[in-house]
């Protein structure tokens, strides 16, 4: 399996080199022949601007026989690389000094570092997930949650209707009620902190020491809860920061086309070959 | 190790849409309804289920039934109400965006927010800062280009003048964009173009409204190229010169030159003489037969001799100046040997050498002293009429002589120039003598043009120099200050090497030799191993003629 992936990536890795020294070589010899090489790496920018842009669209036309959602995933990563080296090519390695073709630089620039930001993350945030265990669908949390939050407030009563001691219930109402309620500590889950998690530990530990073996029984129970609600809160963490991601690219990916089409038509209307008077 | 998640017991049967716009509003708190909100974002739950009426053969009325699925707890105890509704009534909920949702609306805001800006800076009196895409060349930017400029209206700014869109707000610029020549769609402009110039397109017809044609490069252009192919405007104050690739669309293709061979057939020849700056003179090469035509792509791959080497052409100076002597053992000045540098001096430019003149380069060694025993009576240069008139007032000459060596009595003043009178009459013969002497002897006399012991060589005459006519007029000494007027050169930039590197000058001994260096001399430095830069533009300037009135 992973020596097929090496594969795999070694093959796409190979095509984009191949591609990227076939657009060097043609900006390098083609410059004499062809006038408008400007305008032909402008165009093949604009089409591989709109694939990565349709990446949304095409992966979801489950009906026809496109190719699975892994693959498209595939094709949009290289033709974004693909599409950094068309774009210094149409520059050619220089920064616009015009006041819009700036603008339109910095966007596409933006949406560039957005993607390789987002690449490095899809594939940071699955190895934590995967090392933190668990495995729980992002639409699925708020319920998971409610359910964990149900079962503890359960215990918690049951203590006292069995030993006929509060303290576990007043334990669950004034550190675990909060704590169960909602999403918690997402900027620590998001870094890998686990200060608030031990926190709440060592308030087990010392509660601990007051209660009967029922008691203690029932307080492991709870922990354990929260510990699970703690993982459930850092899934949240993470996969939330993979959702919010897409609020940074995919604005910036629209803008930058948005700004494309204006700029082809300023290029045309101003400088291509502008009817005359 | 955390309990499992999720739940073993946790019912994953619940079909989830992450791609719905509405999510249920108790969604938030773990407790989504089954149905969810409609597409339109309305909810449509108002109870836990929707009873069944359900009735047995001959019974009129009826039971109804609870429908509660079973993962939410399956039917109801109490069951449903007489009246057919639920007996477990929802509190409807007010659905929220899904997060796709309001990343779609987050993006068409931020298209809508960008659009608007650009829509305002494309309306505002900033537009043609905003969209200029580069500074513009100093010609074009300056105050006399708008008024030179044809342009549609009394408002329109400079831009209008080439680009007809900035006559009008976006819409126009739309509108010109679509009638633009090549147009977007036309696959002709990504055709390679083999075999000639570059084709004009719109944007080039304006550049001719002010420059026409290519009578600025040679009358003979058979073809008008594409102005804009060489020239990019918009990308800083001069323009950057064209590559190589661009000459050699016409140079070295046999059609287009065999095109402007024709064409420049029947031409006078002087219309291909490019203009000498202005107290520049130029030495013109007569245009060879079928003009220069030649085909070669490089200037170190086929590019043909210079032509003031190839026609053979003579420096026709009006002076003798043998480069050999001068560079010679036999003439020192302060002990040493002359270098080039004592006479050629460069212009303060440096590109260029200034003329050399008599007085700073040649008097120091040749004055013009008629008596050797009195080196401080000298004949005045460049005039022959004065220089006649100063042998024939002599007489007062030596009295003034006299004068200034204190003999003030008339009698020693007048012993002291009759005594000299008489000297120059046994040395030279007559007062005509004296004076044919002077202006006309072309040979050097004994002890004339000798250094050997002495600083200075002693007058030899006007005619050992210059070309003295019949009626002793001195034809002027012109030589050109260029030899390539279709090409410049830097003198500055090759101080590096020695003079003799490229100009042969210690075995010219005729002033008739043209000491410019072989086309092969430069190209041994200006080619690609050579390390010089060897492109067209290097020497060449497309531009060379004036602009036709």
């Amino acid at each position: 399996m992973k020596a097929r992936f090496y594969q795999r990536r070694a093959l796409a890795s190979a095509t984009l080199l191949v591609a990227v020294v076939l657009l060097a070589l043609a900006m390098q010899r083609m410059t004499p022949v062809i006038r408008s090489l400007t305008f032909l790496t402008g165009w093949l920018l604009l089409a591989v601007l709109l694939f990565l842009t349709g990446y949304n669209f095409f992966k979801k036309l489950s009906f026809l026989p496109l190719g699975s959602s892994r693959t498209w995933l595939q094709l949009h990563v290289y033709s974004g690389w693909f599409s950094v080296a068309l774009f210094v090519a149409h520059l050619r390695a220089r920064w616009p000094s015009g006041g819009f073709e700036g603008l339109l630089t910095t966007f596409f620039v933006l949406t560039s570092l957005s993607g390789i930001a987002g690449l490095l993350w899809s594939r940071l945030v699955p190895r934590r997930l995967t090392a933190r265990g668990g495995e729980v669908l992002f639409e699925r949390i708020p319920v998971i949650r409610r359910e964990l939050a149900d079962r503890a407030e359960k215990l918690a009563l049951a203590s006292t209707t069995g030993s006929g001691s509060a303290v576990l219930a007043e334990f669950h109402a004034r550190h675990l009620a909060g704590f169960l309620r909602g999403p918690q500590h997402f900027w620590r889950h998001l870094i890998g902190s686990q200060r608030p998690i031990l926190r709440l530990q060592a308030r087990f530990a010392d509660l601990s020491r007051f209660l009967d073996s029922s008691q203690r029984k029932a307080l492991a129970e709870l922990e354990e809860l929260v510990r699970t609600k703690d993982t459930l809160d850092y899934h949240h963490a993470q996969q939330s920061s993979l959702k919010l991601w897409l609020f940074t690219h995919i604005p910036l990916t629209y803008g930058t086309l948005l700004l494309t089409v204006l700029h082809v038509v300023l290029v045309y209307g101003f400088a291509a070959g502008s009817a005359t008077h | 190790m955390p309990g499992q998640l999720p739940a073993p017991d946790f019912d994953a049967s619940r079909y989830e849409r992450p791609n719905d716009a509405w999510i249920c509003g108790h969604h938030c708190v773990g407790k989504p309804c089954p149905l969810g909100p409609s597409p339109n974002g309305q909810c449509r739950t108002n109870a836990e289920c929707k009873p069944l009426l359900e009735s047995k053969p001959g019974e009129t009325k009826g039971r109804w039934r609870c429908t509660r699925p079973r993962e939410q707890g399956g039917p109801c105890e109490d069951g449903p109400q007489p009246d057919g509704s639920c007996g477990h009534p929802v509190i409807p909920c007010a659905p929220r965006p899904s997060l796709r949702r309001l990343r779609g609306r987050f993006t068409w805001g931020i298209c809508a927010l960008l659009a608007g800006l650009v829509l305002l800076a494309s309306g505002s009196r900033w537009r043609w800062h905003f969209i200029n895409p580069g500074p513009l060349t100093s010609a074009h930017s300056s105050l006399g280009f708008s008024p030179r400029t044809h342009s549609p209206s009394p408002n329109a700014n400079s831009c209008a003048a080439c680009h007809e869109a900035a006559a009008g707000e976006i819409g126009h610029w739309v509108k010109s964009a679509l009638g633009a020549n090549p147009a977007p769609w036309d696959l002709q402009q990504f055709a390679p173009v083999v075999g000639g110039p570059h084709p004009m397109t719109g944007i080039d017809l304006h550049c001719t409204a002010c420059h026409p044609h290519h009578e600025r490069h040679q009358p003979s252009v058979a073809d008008e190229a594409s102005c804009s192919s060489c020239h990019q405007e918009h990308r800083g104050t001069q323009f950057a010169a064209p590559s190589d690739d661009r000459c050699a669309d016409c140079h070295d293709q046999p059609a287009v030159m065999a095109a402007a061979s024709i064409r420049g057939h029947g031409l006078p020849s002087a219309q291909f003489d490019p203009p000498a700056p202005p107290g520049v003179r130029s030495h013109l090469t007569p245009r060879p037969q079928g003009g220069r035509t030649n085909l070669f792509a490089e200037f170190w791959k086929g590019h043909p001799e210079f032509g003031v080497l190839r026609q053979k052409s003579t420096d026709a100076t009006a002076l003798r100046f043998n480069h050999a002597v001068h560079l010679g053992e036999s003439v020192r000045i302060d002990g040493r040997m002359l270098a080039c540098s004592d006479c050629h001096v460069a212009d303060p430019s440096g590109a260029s050498m200034a003329r050399v003149q008599f007085k700073p380069h040649c008097q120091v060694c040749h004055g013009l002293q008629l008596d050797p025993a009195h080196p401080e009576l000298t004949v005045p240069h460049g005039d022959t009429a004065a220089a006649r008139a100063a042998v024939r007032s002599l007489p007062l000459a030596y009295a003034e002589l006299a004068r200034r060596k204190g003999l003030h009595s008339r009698v020693e003043v007048d012993h002291f120039a009759q005594t000299n009178l008489a000297r120059l009459r046994v040395m030279f013969g007559s007062g005509e003598t004296l004076e044919r002497l002077v202006l006309r002897t072309a040979e050097a006399r004994p002890g004339t043009g000798g250094l050997a012991g002495e600083r200075r060589a002693h007058f030899a005459g006007c005619a050992y120099c210059h070309v003295v006519s019949e009626s002793d007029q001195i034809s002027p000494v012109t030589p050109p200050d260029r030899w390539l007027p279709a090409a410049h050169f830097n003198h500055a930039r090759h101080a590096q090497l020695d003079c003799q590197h490229c100009h042969a000058a210690h075995t010219s001994r005729q002033t008739s030799d043209v000491l410019l260096p072989s086309q092969q001399v430069c190209v041994s430095c200006h080619q690609p191993a050579g390390g010089a830069p060897a492109g067209c533009a290097t020497c060449h300037s497309y531009h060379l003629l004036k602009p036709p009135r």
